[in-house]
């Protein structure tokens, strides 16, 4: 399905047949859905600046409505009860739509941390409850409020793992993927976000970013305020990240971390609904667009992997940032169904 | 947000010119994003007509802090998904009721919030502006420019106080500090 004929969908411009193929092309599969439902709200808020109505049409719409009828019983005090109701609606409006994030991919199911050591000292403690999988696919990012109140937000294709109570020790969840923290603060009572590349992550109350997407050559860790500390599981070895720090921790050496001052607002900008590349090479630049787009993308020259991309975008459609690639590197795109293939 | 603060409570007041004139300037984009999910021009202006006649009739418990686009726009999406859900329920099966259930399950993405949120309020407020019926302009051109005060205003143009009170200070009000420029 072209982003075009999408489009067509979605200004009103298609035949009945041609909607029902849309439909269930939308359907079909979540993936598809979260395209459209990107392109839906990208292209009906970008037209959200019409033109005033003019006097005549305002008066007589008004008058239709019953205006200004309606307005005579104004100096009418309301009573106390409805005025109540009113409050408590209001109220009730708000959970109602965080509630639409906790059900995207809620699962329960009991598991348990392996135990085969018995270490009297162990590092990293084992929560035994059960537990919770969020799961956020492709093409979509997710909130998550911790069973503390901490909260994360998680970047497309992540997956977040937490106990449905977390126990008087400490706090433990799992993530594969990307998700930026804010944990609330308990020095006491830390939180360790443990990783599938034998990282641990512990805090005890700081606003992070964490990206270990098992598809990606690293761990990579970027702290806004606090302070944390990066656990080597098989070594116990401790790694303190100060804030404005990043700390990268490559595949097959993660004892010889790299440590850098950064700018941190590049590292956390995905959570604000921007994709950015800054100079970014070509295999990160792919990556990050198969997630955001929910696409595979096939790089058909091998030169094309050598190269680098500089560029920032919101909630534009796919094609129009294939388009901008072909114009700023010349690098041609074909799409097939949900595959993209990169030429030059 | 102290422009749209100012509007607010223009209306929270109970200024019908204030009122009017936000009408006039948002009816289209309302009736244009209700249309978008509910693909029904007539059904989608009626929703956003008694959108704006609720934010009107519990115009005593606006928040001052809340855009009041954000305000309307919220009631309308709301009305738009109990419509949605009703052709889902009662003609389940067709077209109709995939595109509702697809629409409806758009409208309660918190993203939707989101962009409401961030929808700029500076052309808006320009509308707003330009909406308010000539009279209104010419005296708040008169106060800005000529500093005269509004019982003065009120008497040059041969009005009660209490109108002016009620309707043409409110609205005045609402775009003092919003938009400075004196050509107005």
């Amino acid at each position: 399905m072209t982003d075009e004929q999408i489009i067509r969908y979605i200004k009103g411009e298609l035949d009945e047949s041609e909607r029902t193929e849309v439909v269930s092309w939308i359907k079909s599969e979540d993936c598809n859905f979260r395209h459209f439902s990107k392109l839906q709200l990208a292209e009906t808020f970008r037209e959200m600046e019409h033109e005033a109505l003019s006097d005549e049409e305002a008066k007589e719409r008004l008058a239709a409505a019953g205006w200004p009828d309606t307005a005579n019983q104004k100096w009418k005090k309301k009573s106390g009860w409805l005025s109540i109701i009113t409050r408590i609606a209001a109220i009730l409006l708000i959970p109602l739509t965080v509630v639409g994030v906790w059900t995207i991919s809620r699962k329960n199911g009991q598991i348990k941390y392996l135990t085969e050591s018995t270490n009297a000292e162990r590092i990293i403690p084992i929560q035994d409850a059960a537990s919770s999988t969020y799961i956020v696919h492709p093409g979509v990012q997710g909130d998550v409020i911790l069973p503390d109140g901490s909260r994360v937000r998680l970047n497309s294709a992540s997956t977040l793992k937490c106990p449905d109570r977390f126990d008087e020790q400490a706090r433990v969840v799992e993530l594969s993927g990307e998700g930026f923290f804010e944990v609330e603060g308990n020095p006491d009572w830390p939180m360790y976000v443990k990783t599938s590349k034998g990282l641990t992550v512990k805090v005890t109350g700081t606003r992070f970013n964490v990206s270990s997407y098992e598809n990606d050559p690293a761990l990579k860790l970027t702290l806004v305020e606090g302070s944390v500390m990066v656990i080597h599981e098989a070594t116990d070895r401790q790694y303190k990240v100060l804030p404005n720090e990043e700390m990268v921790f490559y595949d097959g050496r993660p004892t010889l971390p790299h440590k850098q001052e950064v700018d941190v607002l590049p590292a956390i900008i995905w959570k604000d609904g921007i994709l950015l590349f800054e100079n970014t090479q070509m295999p990160e630049v792919i990556k990050k667009l198969e997630r955001w787009y929910c696409v595979d993308i096939i790089p058909q020259d091998p030169a094309i992997m050598e190269m680098r991309f500089t560029a920032s975008f919101e909630s534009e459609s796919l094609t129009r940032v294939l388009q901008l690639l072909k114009i700023t590197s010349k690098i041609d795109y074909r799409i097939e169904g949900k595959q993209v293939f990169l030429t030059r | 947000m102290n422009d749209l603060k100012t509007l607010t409570d223009a209306i929270r007041a109970g200024s019908e010119v204030a009122f009017e004139a936000f009408f006039r300037a948002e009816f289209s984009n309302v009736a244009f994003f209700v249309n978008r999910y509910i693909h029904d021009r007539c059904q989608a202006e009626d929703i956003a007509q008694e959108a704006f006649l609720a934010l009107w009739k519990h115009r005593d418990n606006l928040d001052t802090e809340r855009n009041l686009r954000n305000y309307v726009l919220t009631i309308a999406r709301n009305r738009a998904l109990n419509w949605l859900r009703d052709v889902i329920a009662r003609q389940g099966g067709t077209l109709e009721a995939h595109e509702a259930l697809i629409h409806s399950r758009i409208l309660q993405d918190p993203e939707v919030d989101q962009r409401i949120d961030a929808l700029e309020t500076e052309q808006m407020l320009a509308r707003v502006f330009n909406s308010l019926p000539e009279k209104v302009r010419e005296m708040f051109r008169l106060n800005r420019e000529e500093g005269m005060t509004y019982t003065e205003i009120a008497a040059k143009h041969g009005v009660s106080t209490k109108v002016v009170e009620y309707n043409i200070v409110l609205a005045l009000k609402a775009f003092r500090k919003a938009l400075p420029d004196p050509d107005f």
